[in-house]
């Protein structure tokens, strides 16, 4: 009964670590939501789950459909009119919990950073972190569900979001 | 008396039922300064739909059951966060569920929809600035093959934002350089 007794604190924290990982983001996001200077997207499960189920004749619909279906949430948190967008890119990059996502890409051109991570449980990603900073743009974006990165790129045009253009950079040639 | 008592249950019944739609708050707002409220029937969008060309489009605005439009504008929108929460909570309960918000600046859109049985049921759109306020709601029976058959009729260009703006856009500019619907 002892050892019952003290396990289940253990148990407790080792639960509560699990998602304080992600939290950072979470807190993040939190952080700048109500900020002026940032515009913010939200599309929920049931956005996603609603676009799944409408087909047309259109084959490019019909890619991001097969997408979305999967994907059970996105945040967007950008602004093009910063003057410390390097910073908060840096800010944001200290945030990211290296050892829970997997570094995908990095590209540096010019001013501008860009930088994705995924999260994966076995073979399936389950969310995915896109980080751009240049001195007067930022974009955080993350995208959660089963993520196809072969297709993902597909949403780019889809979306249509400011910042979703870099998932461009995911294209497999 | 018996028949009165009845009376008056179904009439308490039928005004609950017509509130329901938008939980309060476009009657609450309606009589209110500077309100532009307007219902359009069921009846009334019928009546609309005799002037739409093609047989489709009249077809599914047949499909929309009633229309509510609440605007405050050019003045200090009057609707109280408490308000805005009562609303959430209770669209939540009642199966509502938000779609997407967006915020920009002072600007927030948040978009809501009900499903049941494979048909959009009610969709909700909220516009929110210090100095405006708008609430569209239709209440309504479409099917997701129906959206699919509209989506084939908008040519390609125009799905993509490639067609001329329409005049009075749904969503302020501002809302709409950050995410095209």
């Amino acid at each position: 009964m002892k050892k019952l007794l003290l396990l289940l604190p253990l148990l407790y924290l080792f639960a509560a670590a699990a998602p304080a990982q992600n939290d950072a983001i979470n807190r993040f996001f939190s952080q700048y939501m109500e900020d002026e200077r940032f515009t913010v997207v939200f599309v929920s499960p049931k956005m996603f789950s609603l676009v799944s189920k409408i087909s047309t004749d259109d084959p490019e619909w019909e890619n991001i459909r097969e997408v979305v279906g999967g994907l059970t949430g996105l945040r967007v948190l950008t602004s093009d009119s910063l003057d410390n967008g390097v910073s908060l890119y840096k800010e944001a990059l200290s945030k990211v919990p290296t050892s829970e996502y997997a570094e995908l890409l990095t590209v540096r051109d010019g001013k501008e950073n860009v930088r994705i991570w995924v999260k994966d449980s076995g073979n399936i990603i389950n969310e995915l972190l896109l980080l751009v900073g240049s001195p007067d743009e930022f974009v955080m974006l993350s995208l959660t569900g089963t993520i196809d990165l072969d297709k993902i790129s597909s949403l780019s045009k889809g979306l249509d979001i400011q910042g979703a253009e870099h998932l461009e950079k995911i294209k497999k040639d | 008396m018996k028949q009165l008592l009845i009376g008056l249950i179904l009439s308490l019944l039928a005004a609950a039922e017509t509130q329901a739609q938008d939980y309060g708050l476009y009657w609450k707002y309606k009589d209110y300064d500077g309100a532009i409220a307007i219902t359009a029937p069921r009846w009334a969008v019928h009546a609309g739909s005799w002037f739409l060309d093609e047989k489709a489009d009249r077809k599914l605005l047949r499909k929309v059951r009633k229309v509510r439009v609440l605007v405050f504008e050019d003045e200090p929108n009057p609707v109280s966060d408490l308000d805005m929460r009562r609303f959430f909570t209770k669209a939540q309960k009642r199966k509502l569920e938000e779609l997407l918000f967006v915020r920009d600046g002072n600007t927030r859109v948040s978009v809501l929809a009900k499903e049941r049985k494979n048909s959009i049921r009610k969709l909700v759109v909220f516009v929110r600035e210090p100095e405006t306020f708008a609430l569209v709601s239709v209440r309504c029976k479409i099917r997701y093959d129906e959206i699919g058959k509209l989506l084939d009729r908008i040519p390609r260009d125009k799905q993509k934002g490639g067609g001329d703006e329409p005049d009075v856009p749904l969503l302020p500019t501002s809302v709409r350089n950050v995410i095209r619907l």
